[in-house]
């Protein structure tokens, strides 16, 4: 009887163990399926069946989730009731904005992504975080042609034509570009202090060279700077002037007469040997920190003016900016021509997730945020007398401690919406605009190189060759006569089939011959 | 006695000890939920994982993840950095501890707690912040070593660019950091030696240096061995934070500094591609478990006791 007893209690013990580990499994879950099922719901109601934007006031409204890289807001809530309001009246949706910190952007999203969790829209680039190529390969997007056209005809019409054809893959279109500087120009920026000091005439600079004997008086007699920063790739254009190399990917390169992709480091095209060879003779002078390979920190120095000139994107407005950040005045000097690629076309977009309840609402967002000035304003800065203050007409300016101030307004959609901030210059936007206009399009504007799996595990190796040399021979600091050998070799041996440049080849000539010319 | 109560026990074995299995339930549970059933994902290794197909819709592609670590000889370099460095730890972690240990043993007891809480306090200190108290020592400039260099007239030495260096330094902080702990542990296992045996070797006119000779260390040895066993099943996997964070990922130091971790953090990071991961993953996981194996095997001939399993 007592061993019955005990038996049974044991049992208890054991069901009732199960029974909590259990639930504190399931607890969470809950919570996500009964929101998710409410999702369904309302897709069931709204999306199919009434696509029509004005017309569903009855309905249940929609949340949309949209995620942002950036530093999130003390007083995102009150700025998204004030959003709501207006996405209630026109789409009859709501806006869930969640804002993930610089540092954490990339990673979380690829997690978020990997693991099919529900949200509607995020922000992407081609290069820089969460990147375009490698969703869209990974069938994390949605391509978005369709729902352009039915549900975001104002702000498809609005971006020229040959900005669409710079965002297709295979064909689709798979995000909605911000409209923006869309042509890229390498320029230079110097301190306004140091360049009246010195009166070095710097508005008739004209290659790196006309630079040098600014850098020689800053060696010379400014023991606390360093004449010059080094930054990989962007010094690129310096030597050259305007020779407009189209990179592939990493470190394939073609230039715009031959369109045949060659190896930036390979003995077939020498201009990074150039560069390296230029970079060399300046870190020789001294122009360069001694240390300058192992440098990956640079803005704390920019802050304290430690450097006398450095290398940059120009766009009309970006010394009024950089000044704004870095607390002392800067002069700008713009080094090539503006040229429209592919690749700065797709500096900044946002992309519907495939797992997206409701893609025709979240295209109806785009649309409002792009051709609603109201709406685009209050998301980039906040609410009128809380968070900041008109100074005239088009000029705002942030009241301290006001809670919201995005900061990232070029990352909500046309930039061209967006108010001026004081200190900006009105006018930049239709300068710009003139800009975008004027720059020549690259002849492949709209290629598009798509990698392989297999050419994507080369590259992974490539990437580690190179990095434990391009930072010394973009910095000067290893003499490329003895390192560059060897980078050769190595590259040579990870792909002695030239595997990356022969599907990159195909993929260009095979666009060459849909779109020439 | 023995034998009867065996024989019960199989009869009814099972059922008989339900109540101490059903102790076990949780533990049971927990494991299945977090250690195997995770496992299902080690088949991404053989996949070209896509978000929108699943881990079980996306495409098999056999061994071809695995290809890609076996492309040139960056992987020869990872992995003997990884086993070199690692074997430098195991070497240098118990010869410092057990010394230490050593010497603590012959120190007053008074001040054997601020000893040891002296030594084991790098050991709370996370690599991220080790790595500044780095640039402090080696930054070009300012760094404190640079400095000394500098006012003997020496060059200033580019350390986050020459590769060479970083295997002494990596050791070096590796004692300073584990030392302390490493010690504690065989302070604690001398602790356990009885005392007749010093009394014995005292009343035979053993020195200190003898006893610790012929009593201490040879007692120690199997402590020693344990803890190395643990060891090796890890000598495939590096301390991801010391030598990514330390070096600060600089590119000039990867032909010495590169491990096995930090080589697939980069690629992941970089490319974003889970299947390669998971196979490199899955490739140390094995190699690991080799080791461990087959160490234990040799140990086990050698000292029965001293064997893991």
């Amino acid at each position: 009887m007592k061993r019955k007893l005990n038996n049974m209690l044991s049992w208890l013990l054991l069901i009732v163990l199960t029974g909590v580990l259990l639930a504190g499994c399931g607890a969470k879950d809950n919570n996500e399926n009964g929101e998710k099922t409410n999702a369904n719901n309302d897709n069931v109601s709204n999306g199919s069946s009434n696509n029509d934007t004005g017309s569903s006031q009855k309905e249940e409204p929609v949340e949309l989730i949209w995620y942002l890289i950036g530093s999130p807001q003390e007083d995102e809530a009150s700025v998204e009731a004030a959003v709501n309001e207006i996405l209630l009246e026109s789409i009859n949706a709501t806006l869930d904005m969640r804002v993930l910190d610089w540092g954490e952007y990339d990673q979380k999203m690829q997690l978020k992504m990997a693991s099919g969790e529900a949200f509607d829209i995020c922000f992407s680039s081609l290069a820089w975080v969460n990147k375009y190529v490698d969703g869209v390969n990974k069938g994390a997007f949605l391509p978005l042609d369709d729902l352009l056209a039915e549900h975001a005809p104002n702000y498809y019409k609005m971006i020229p034509e040959k900005y669409w054809e710079a965002t297709k893959i295979n064909g689709d279109i798979y995000c909605a570009i911000n409209y923006q500087t869309m042509a890229s120009m390498g320029g230079v920026f110097m301190p306004k202090k140091i360049v009246d000091k010195y009166n070095f005439d710097y508005e008739n600079v004209k290659t790196a060279k006309d630079l040098e004997p600014y850098l020689e008086a800053i060696r010379d007699n400014e023991p606390g700077m360093y004449p010059a920063l080094t930054k990989e790739w962007i010094t690129f254009y310096y030597p050259e002037g305007d020779t407009p190399i189209h990179d592939v990917g990493g470190y394939l390169a073609y230039n715009t007469t031959d369109y045949s992709i060659k190896n930036e480091f390979s003995e077939e095209d020498i201009f990074s040997e150039n560069v390296f060879r230029f970079m060399r003779d300046w870190y020789l002078k001294g122009y360069f920190r001694k240390d300058a390979a192992s440098v990956t920190e640079v803005e704390s120095d920019l802050k304290i003016m430690k450097y006398g000139v450095w290398p940059g994107t120009y766009k009309p407005g970006v010394e009024v900016e950089l000044s704004n950040k870095y607390g002392y005045e800067i002069v700008a000097v713009p080094m090539t021509k503006p040229v429209i690629q592919t690749r700065s076309v797709l500096s900044g977009m946002n992309v519907i997730s495939r797992t997206s309840k409701n893609p025709e609402k979240a295209m109806a967002l785009i649309e409002q945020v792009n051709t609603n000035k109201e709406l685009y304003n209050l998301l980039a800065f906040g609410i009128e007398g809380k968070h900041y203050q008109k100074i005239d007409d088009q000029t705002i300016e942030k009241i301290e401690g006001g809670g919201y101030w995005s900061g990232i307004a070029w990352e909500f959609g046309n930039q061209f919406n967006a108010y001026y901030t004081k200190g900006q210059k009105p006018g930049i936007w239709e300068e710009t605009i003139a800009m975008n206009e004027a720059a020549i399009s690259s002849p492949t504007l709209g290629f598009m190189y798509v990698p392989s799996e297999e050419v994507k595990a080369i590259d992974a190796t490539n990437e580690t060759i190179q990095k434990e040399y391009i930072a010394g021979l973009t910095t000067g600091t290893l003499d490329p006569d003895k390192y560059l050998p060897i980078l050769r070799e190595k590259l040579r041996k990870n792909d002695p089939d030239d595997k990356l440049i022969k599907e990159a080849q195909e993929q260009l000539d095979a666009w060459l011959a849909k779109n020439k010319k | 006695m023995s034998i009867r109560h065996k024989k019960r026990r199989s009869r009814s074995g099972f059922f008989k000890d339900l109540e101490l299995l059903s102790m076990n339930l949780p533990t049971i549970l927990w494991i299945v939920i977090f250690s195997y059933i995770p496992m299902i994902g080690i088949i991404i290794a053989f996949k070209t994982y896509r978000y929108d197909l699943g881990i079980f819709g996306s495409e098999w592609v056999g061994l071809e993840n695995f290809k890609f670590l076996f492309r040139n000889d960056i992987m020869w370099r990872i992995t003997r950095n990884t086993i070199g460095m690692n074997v430098l730890f195991l070497i240098v972690g118990p010869l410092f501890g057990v010394t230490f240990a050593i010497l603590l043993n012959e120190v007053s007891s008074k001040f054997v707690r601020v000893y040891q809480t002296t030594m084991f306090f790098p050991h709370y200190l996370s690599w991220v912040v080790v790595s500044y108290l780095f640039v402090g020592l080696f930054d070009m400039e300012l760094g404190i070593l640079n400095r000394i260099i500098g006012f003997f007239g020496g060059e200033a030495v580019m350390w986050y660019n020459e590769a060479k260096h970083w295997p002494v330094i990596l050791v070096l902080t590796s004692i300073w950091k584990h030392t302390g702990y490493h010690a504690v542990i065989y302070f604690a296992a001398i602790m356990g030696i009885n005392h007749d045996f010093y009394e014995a070797a005292r009343i035979d006119g053993a020195s200190k240096l003898q006893q610790i000779r012929y009593i201490t260390v040879p007692l120690l040895m199997p402590t020693v061995i344990m803890l190395t066993l643990i060891g090796i099943g890890n000598i495939f996997r590096a301390d991801f934070g010391m030598f990514y964070f330390l070096t600060k990922n600089s590119g000039a130091l990867y032909s010495t500094t590169d491990v096995i971790d930090t080589y697939v953090f980069r690629t992941i990071r970089e490319f974003g591609q889970m299947h390669i991961g998971t196979a490199v993953g899955l490739y140390q996981a094995l190699v690991g478990l080799i080791l461990v194996t087959t160490t234990n095997f040799f140990v086990k001939k050698y000292d029965k006791n001293s064997a893991l399993y």
